[in-house]
């Protein structure tokens, strides 16, 4: 109870909601680092804006219906009637673009190629800044260096890789650093805790760092079952964000989209246009030009989607034990 | 395109559109209203009752838009601009119910004072949307915009023809407010999330 008495008047609302100057901020920080009432009260104001998204979040029933989107055209069509010769000429860009609506996969098909080219370029170019803050907690509140925890589960010749250090050999248990760029070997999953009791599990090559409490999932993919201390968790991919509130989902982060299957719980999916709100379990897709949408072709994609590509979840209900690692593939 | 070959983000796309709408490509809009009829709507559900009015708030907004596109500032972003028309319909809509969107001071007496019994199965958030569809309009649009939609406060000052400092006060007074209330609530629900 005692400690419960600060007398700090500290604007944890400006704060979280990123209104605050450097300064500012910065003793914000210095103060909840030492003083734990005020560290629990910026953790509920940050669980209160969480709240706010999701109660404010767009959601899955403000998609539109081709038959909406018709509607509209139509409308303009009646109002404006204007010879359209124009339209034919569009550029094949546009009309990809245009393709990416709940209907019109068969016009996606005609950009998809030149698309998927310039979008493996940018891929490769550099996974890019994401859009806008995408949780209202960017928060750098005391972030441990031991935040993450792993263990590498790989035959004996595997190790986890540091990318731009080529000679870098990881050993197969410690902490994740913040600002390094990891890389999976070709055969193996890295199990990770978060804050002891959430668990991460990065497979498929996955390229990735983390920052904060944010894990930054360049390629491949991550399975998370987290409890409510993992609620601050934000998986970042290059198509947008994905900020779970007490859940089990997986991420799979490819050039063209982010895949994003919630089993339990309810996650938030952010790309720089859109903000939804997935509150059942199923499959949601985020795409590069900022769409979610709730299929995904992949037919014409290089990258494949396998559709049952889930890791079994009893792999995360048994961390792996320390003596059986080495040999369990 | 740009130079170095990568695709031109959302942002010059969406520029890119817009310029063929001006030159007389009506089909160019479609992509426009795909991508923007989530935000509008998600704003217009929130605000106004029937799905119906939602829908009639959303296509009208959309017909304003493409008629007024000559108007638009193509170096500014798109959804602040396309919610600003988006308000002022609704605006119209309910002045002609004799309302009028204003940030009035809160009184915190629209929320319901009962406190839910601990163990029912009440968690913040719940009690949240129901605090948010008793607020006053205006504010319910600037929670939308602020929470739902990231808009800055610029953006935000900017749809609702507000002075920035009235709109960062009035919402931080407002969640102020909410925040008592959410907080009355056993969050701490151990089952939530957790097996
Ligand atoms: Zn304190």
């Amino acid at each position: 109870m005692k400690e419960r008495t600060c007398h700090e008047r500290l604007d944890f609302q400006a704060y979280v909601d990123q209104q605050l100057s450097g300064p500012e901020q910065t003793a914000v920080e210095r103060h909840v680092r030492e003083c734990p009432a005020c560290a629990r009260e910026l953790e509920r104001t940050r669980l209160f804006f969480t709240d706010l998204q999701v109660a404010c979040a767009v959601g899955r029933g403000d998609l539109p219906t081709p038959a909406e989107i018709d509607g509209v055209m139509a409308r303009l069509a009646r109002s404006h009637p204007v010879p359209d010769s124009a339209a034919t000429a569009t550029a094949p860009w546009a009309a990809w673009m245009t393709g990416w609506g709940f209907e019109g996969w068969r016009a996606a098909t005609v950009g998809a190629a030149l698309g998927l080219l310039l979008l493996m370029v940018w891929a490769v170019r550099s996974p890019g800044p994401l859009p806008r803050p995408a949780t209202p907690p960017a928060v750098s509140t005391p972030a441990p260096a031991d935040l993450f925890a792993f263990t590498l589960s790989a035959p004996p010749s595997q190790a986890l890789g540091v990318v731009g250090k080529p000679g870098a050999k990881m050993a197969t248990r410690g902490h994740l650093q913040s600002g390094t760029v990891y890389q999976l070997p070709s055969v193996g999953k890295l199990y990770v805790t978060f804050k002891g009791e959430n668990r991460l599990e990065l497979s498929k090559q996955a390229r990735f760092e983390v920052a904060g409490t944010r894990v930054r999932l360049h390629t491949g993919d991550v399975w998370c079952r987290l409890q409510r201390t993992g609620r601050d968790i934000v998986v970042e991919t290059p198509t947008g964000t994905v900020t779970p509130l007490g859940t089990r989902f997986y991420v799979e982060a490819t050039p063209r989209a982010t895949r994003v299957t919630l089993e339990e719980g309810q996650v938030i999916l952010r790309t720089r246009t859109t903000t939804v709100s997935l509150k059942r379990p199923g499959t949601l897709f985020m795409l590069t030009d900022g769409t979610i949408t709730t299929e995904f072709e992949t037919r014409d994609v290089a990258v494949q989607i396998p559709n049952s590509h889930l890791p079994d979840p009893r792999t995360l209900e048994r961390p792996p034990q320390a003596d059986s690692l080495q040999d369990g593939y | 395109m740009s130079r170095n070959g990568a695709p031109p983000d959302a942002r010059e796309q969406e520029a890119e559109l817009i310029r063929q709408v001006r030159a007389g490509r009506r089909e160019s809009f479609r992509p426009l209203v795909e991508r923007h009829w989530p935000r509008i709507k998600g704003l217009a559900r929130r605000i106004l009752r029937g799905p119906d009015l939602v829908e009639d708030i959303c296509q009208e907004t959309f017909l304003r838009a493409f008629e007024k596109l000559a108007s638009f500032d193509n170096t500014r972003e798109f959804a602040p601009w396309l919610a600003k028309i988006a308000v002022n319909l609704i605006g119209e809509h309910f002045r002609k119910g004799g309302q009028r969107l204003q940030l009035v001071p809160l009184d915190e007496r629209v929320f319901p004072r009962a406190v839910p019994e601990p163990g029912e199965e009440v968690i913040g958030r719940m009690l949240l949307d129901d605090c948010l569809e008793r607020l006053p309009v205006a504010y319910r649009i600037i929670f939308v915009l602020r929470h739902g939609l990231m808009f800055s406060y610029e953006e935000i000052a900017q749809v609702l023809d507000e002075p920035l400092g009235t709109v960062k006060v009035s919402l931080f007074r407002a969640r102020e407010i909410l925040k008592v209330f959410w907080a009355a609530v056993p969050t701490e629900l151990a089952r939530e999330g957790v097996k």
